[in-house]
């Protein structure tokens, strides 16, 4: 580049090109500074920087500590929850009745049967109390017994009721 | 403590970190010295277009103000001013309609076929015309660092810095630019 540099030719276009250059700056003079000025306070005028004070910041995370420091997160007890989500499994075990033959020892029983005079109005004393009244009259009605749409007989179904009832 | 202190004798860059602080006539030293230079750059590099040079001039005292705070110190004002002076024109390079390019390139083509009377050949008018047309020619990256290297003066160690690539890139870039323009304008030179 050194060679370019000093050959006649190059020589002539790097002084003309500084010539050029240098009446191309003093022939056309740049703006005068305070039209430079003028157009720097416009420019800041018609948009005004936004600047946070760094006190407004600091109160902006006072309130935040203070709203977090009240707003109770974990420490709510339970009994004033709302709901409480719990998972509930429903199982039902079937077991099938096993039967086993048992020999037995066969024995005759004797047995003495003594028989006592009661009055007819004693019996029926003994007999039908009202406490066992009121449980005949609770029990389903064995007769009226039939098969329900799921499966289960009618007073299968209703079992828990006449157990509430009953009690 | 000087009251009247006088900016002329103080280095650009003791001026820039004045203007960091919101002195606004180091801002003014600094306008005056590289105004000038700086509307010389953009009017070589956007093609002779002198109000748009000064539009791009003002534009960039305008980014020096506004970017005054992030000024590096220890950097050199000039290289960090037409590094931006440099990326401005790129920009512009960027948006300049390309039909327009395209039209100018017609242009110079016309011009470069045409003869040049034998009794012209030697007038220096005529070569600085040529030499115009051949700069214009020019790619945008050969073209800055021949300005900056052979008007502006400065060092290829400052053009590496200014346009962002290697010391041999700038070289290379010299040595194209050279033989470029020196092939351009042969039929010019005296035998």
């Amino acid at each position: 580049m050194n060679k370019l540099e000093e050959s006649k030719d190059v020589k002539r276009i790097l002084s003309t090109s500084k010539a050029l250059y240098d009446k191309d700056k003093t022939g056309n003079a740049p703006r005068s500074f305070n039209s430079l000025m003028q157009q720097i306070d416009q420019r800041g005028q018609s948009s005004p920087r936004v600047g946070i004070s760094p006190w407004w910041l600091v109160a902006a995370c006072l309130i935040g500590l203070l709203i977090g420091w009240n707003f109770p997160f974990e420490d709510v007890p339970k009994s004033e929850k709302l709901a409480v989500n719990d998972t509930v499994y429903i199982t039902e075990k079937h077991t099938d009745t096993i039967y086993q033959q048992v020999q037995v020892a066969v024995k005759t029983l004797e047995r003495k049967e003594r028989r006592e005079a009661v009055s007819a109005r004693q019996m029926e004393a003994q007999t039908i109390t009202p406490p066992v009244l009121r449980n005949e009259m609770s029990l389903p009605d064995l007769k009226n017994i039939r098969p329900a749409t799921s499966g289960r007989s009618l007073a299968q179904e209703n079992f828990p009721i006449h157990l509430l009832v009953s009690l | 403590m000087r009251i009247f202190h006088s900016y002329r004798q103080d280095a650009d860059e003791e001026l820039m970190r004045r203007v960091s602080r919101n002195d606004t006539k180091a801002f003014e030293e600094l306008y005056t010295r590289y105004a000038g230079r700086m509307q010389g750059f953009f009017i070589r590099m956007l093609g002779y277009d002198i109000a748009k040079a000064e539009d791009f001039t003002q534009e960039l005292f305008l980014k020096v103000y506004e970017s005054r705070s992030a000024y590096e110190e220890g950097r050199t004002f000039s290289s960090w001013a037409f590094s931006m002076a440099y990326n401005l024109c790129k920009n512009e390079y960027r948006h300049r309609d390309v039909v327009e390019i395209h039209e100018q390139e017609l242009n110079y083509n016309s011009d470069a076929t045409e003869e040049p009377a034998f009794e012209k050949v030697y007038d220096q008018a005529v070569f600085e015309n040529q030499l115009s047309i051949s700069l214009s020619k020019l790619p945008a990256d050969q073209l800055a660092a021949f300005t900056l290297r052979y008007n502006e003066e400065l060092s290829v160690q400052e053009i590496a810095r200014v346009l962002d690539c290697p010391e041999g890139t700038v070289k290379s870039r010299l040595h194209y630019a050279l033989r470029s323009l020196s092939q351009s304008l042969s039929i010019y030179n005296p035998i």
